[in-house]
């Protein structure tokens, strides 16, 4: 990858992420997301998941954020409401949220040589299965791996989401 | 009190999809737009074109001068006090050596005046007439007050249309009666 | 994709440094696309200020007026001094605002839109970005132009910019889904989510089977033919996606004042001007790309490329042959798109606009089943025809 898009990249999405938390303006705290997402989808690029990055804007910075905004809007939030919440206890899951990844990171990147104690990753708990490969045309591989390889998951993850939309139908909607 | 209860009729597949209505209102569109050139032909290029104006109409009030060239008015503020947004001033000139009165000072605040005709119908000497002038404009509020000058300037446009010239010639009279006394006026 | 070098045949014969500068940048594969978008980044917003004279004249026309002449000749240039003004105006910027996100609102405006147009074959060799997630890339970037019109809104903190941005987002988002369904049909006959790609199987003639038809199949070889309920979704969407009338809900002058850019003025109001235009473009560059054939016409697009060829000087310095080529080609696609942005014009003189529960109804439960319907329609059919 080339370098300037991983630093301007990820630095878009850490600033942006972190800013996104600690806004107190909710609709601030929304847009630092949708430029959070946009540096997360420069890395996807960079990464030539062209796939991958756009749809990456096209569905939560195009879709589903302007929908939050949208609901945002419709609240009225004022920051004061906001910060009614318990402090210490989200403080504690915040950090104990932060150290589970922290921790799936390294198991990653080390190959759960850390809990093994076995180098180069052999007989980890995660494994990488081989060197990433380098594609041609990001939009094929893709649907060559949803579509082929993964298509019993793919179509139960696409029943569950119509489950889910049904549901969602049926308890807002007063009379069907 | 009886009533009749109007069916509405039901709407065709057609015209339920809406989209042949649309296409009939663009050829209409379309015929104006191609067919335009004409019948824009009807707007007036201003600056270039201008109203034919009726005889009746009411523009900026001016003063006229008689046919020896001197001023008509003798400053008897008539339309000053008929004035209702009270857009004229007056100040009369020393009455020694003249034989009538004429004004020191004439303006007429043209932001003020609502060219009703007043002036024009209560002058006495018919030295007052609304002309046919309307394009009005200026920078501040100080060039919107018209002066003597530029009324009798307004004044001399009008022509023949300036009523009757003065028809006694009073001034004549006065002057034979009275000998050359070095009369002066407006 | 062709870089630069293409289109300069021999650019440098001697040496010296500038020489070898001059080269290392013409042969990187930065120097073409940015050439383009030099050209296009500048002829996009002076495209804009034609088409609101035309825009206004025609208005002027279809109403029997004359519209504003007085500017140049036939008043070309009155939106040259519009923008005078504009640039000269007081730029107020109420003390009740959200500064930051008011400020941000007219940029987003402008941006996405010029942005999309860089994945737009504008011809053979002349396109910016040659990405094989074309359309979806292109659907990407302009989907986050509803945030300047929801953002201005409501970072405008008053009560009709606010109903205004609302309406908006609610409408944008509704005629995304039909837009995005509309343009998947074409994607599913064409093979391909290239938009290059998408032109190019309008030019070849049909294939059914495996073999290819006659010449004269060339000649109803466009979208539109092949798709003609998409294409009228993909109009009407793109209408709605524009907020043109008769879908101009945000703005809605007799109601709302004027929508989600009541509260600015000067140039940042001139911004979202030329982002609703811009925005435009885009739907009609699209249109033109993947239902008119974009750069191609039947084949003659060659011939007279060739015929223009025959005649031009010899490749020297320029490689004139490439340069008639994408002009020629930028020439018929740039035709295609102002016959549709003159429909835009065209459609909002005649049109009223629709009440707002009438536009929510239109694009959920007429579009949206309609342009589904066909989707699955046109799967069938390529199942069977492929």
């Amino acid at each position: 990858m080339d370098p300037w898009t991983f630093w301007l990249g990820g630095a878009l999405t850490l600033v942006g992420g972190m800013l996104a938390v600690t806004r107190k303006n909710a609709v601030a705290s929304v847009m630092w997301l949708v430029a959070a997402f946009v540096g997360m989808s420069a890395l996807f690029l960079g990464m030539d998941a062209g796939f991958i990055g756009v749809i990456q804007v096209l569905v939560y910075a195009g879709a589903i954020l302007i929908l939050f905004v949208f609901v945002i809007m419709l609240l009225n939030l004022t920051p004061s409401g906001l910060l009614r919440i318990d402090r210490p206890r989200f403080v504690t899951l915040g950090l104990a949220s932060a150290l589970a990844f922290v921790a799936l990171i390294v198991a990653v990147v080390t190959g759960g040589a850390l809990w093994t104690g076995a180098a180069g990753g052999e007989g980890g708990i995660i494994r990488r299965t081989g060197e990433p490969q380098l594609l041609e045309g990001s939009v094929l591989a893709v649907a060559d791996q949803l579509f082929r390889h993964h298509l019993l998951p793919f179509e139960i993850a696409s029943v569950l989401l119509l489950v889910a939309i049904v549901g969602s139908v049926a308890l807002t909607k007063r009379k069907l | 009190m009886a009533y009749v209860t109007v069916r509405r009729r039901e709407l065709t597949f057609a015209e339920r999809l809406y989209l042949p209505s649309i296409l009939k209102g663009m050829a209409h569109t379309l015929k104006h737009f191609v067919g335009a050139g004409g019948r824009a032909g009807v707007t007036m290029q201003y600056p270039e074109e201008k109203w034919q104006l009726p005889s009746f109409y009411r523009g900026v009030p001016s003063l006229v001068k008689d046919a020896d060239g001197r001023g008509k008015c003798v400053a008897c503020s008539l339309c000053e006090y008929v004035c209702p947004p009270r857009a004229i001033s007056i100040v009369p000139k020393s009455i020694e050596g003249v034989v009538e009165k004429a004004p020191e000072v004439f303006d007429i605040d043209m932001l003020r005046c609502i060219f009703c005709g007043y002036c024009e119908e209560v002058c006495p000497e018919e030295a007052i007439f609304m002309s046919k002038e309307y394009e009005i404009c200026g920078e501040t509020r100080e060039e919107l007050v018209f002066h003597k000058e530029r009324l009798y300037e307004i004044g001399a446009t009008l022509g023949a249309d300036a009523g009757v010239p003065d028809a006694e010639r009073k001034w004549a009279k006065l002057a034979r009666e009275q000998g050359e006394q070095g009369v002066t006026g407006g | 994709m062709n870089a630069l070098p293409v289109l300069l045949a021999e650019t440098v014969s001697d040496g010296g440094v500038w020489a070898s500068v001059n080269r290392t940048f013409v042969e990187s594969r930065w120097a073409y696309p940015l050439l383009l978008v030099l050209v296009v980044g500048n002829v996009v917003p002076l495209l804009v200020s034609f088409l609101v004279w035309a825009e206004r004249r025609g208005s002027a026309l279809i109403q029997d007026r004359l519209g504003p002449n007085r500017v140049g000749p036939f008043g070309l240039f009155q939106s040259f001094a519009d923008l005078g003004k504009f640039l000269f105006k007081e730029d107020v910027t109420p003390g009740h605002v959200n500064k930051v996100l008011y400020c941000l609102a007219p940029a987003i405006a402008v941006i996405p839109p010029l942005v999309a147009l860089a994945f737009v074959p504008y011809g053979r060799n002349v396109m910016m970005a040659d990405v094989d997630t074309g359309i979806l890339a292109c659907f990407a970037v302009s989907s986050l132009h509803v945030y300047s019109v929801t953002l201005g809104g409501w970072a405008s903190n008053s009560k009709f910019p606010l109903l205004g941005g609302v309406r908006a987002t609610a409408q944008m988002i509704s005629y995304e889904i039909a837009l995005g369904v509309s343009a998947l049909a074409v994607l599913m006959v064409a093979g391909s989510l290239r938009l290059q790609d998408v032109v190019l199987h309008q030019a070849d003639g049909w294939t059914v089977h495996g073999e290819t038809l006659g010449a004269w199949s060339r000649f109803l070889d466009w979208n539109v033919v092949k798709q003609p309920i998409g294409a009228i979704v993909f109009l009407i969407a793109g209408f709605a996606e524009t907020n043109r009338h008769p879908f101009d809900m945000p703005e809605a002058e007799s109601e709302l004042a004027a929508g989600y850019h009541t509260e600015y003025s000067s140039m940042k109001f001139a911004l979202f001007f030329l982002g609703e235009y811009a925005a435009m473009i885009v739907v009609s560059a699209l249109f033109t790309t993947l239902y008119l054939g974009g750069w191609t016409l039947f084949g003659l697009e060659d011939v007279l490329a060739d015929w223009v060829r025959s005649s031009a000087p010899e490749a020297g310095w320029i490689n004139w042959a490439q340069v008639v080529e994408g002009v020629l080609h930028s020439g018929i696609f740039f035709t295609k798109t102002l016959a549709l942005l003159f429909v835009f014009i065209w459609v909002r003189w005649t049109l009223p606009r629709f009440r707002y529960d009438q536009l929510m109804r239109l694009g959920w439960m007429r579009l949206l089943p309609l342009s589904l319907a066909w989707l699955a329609l046109t799967a069938v059919g390529v199942g069977i025809l492929r």
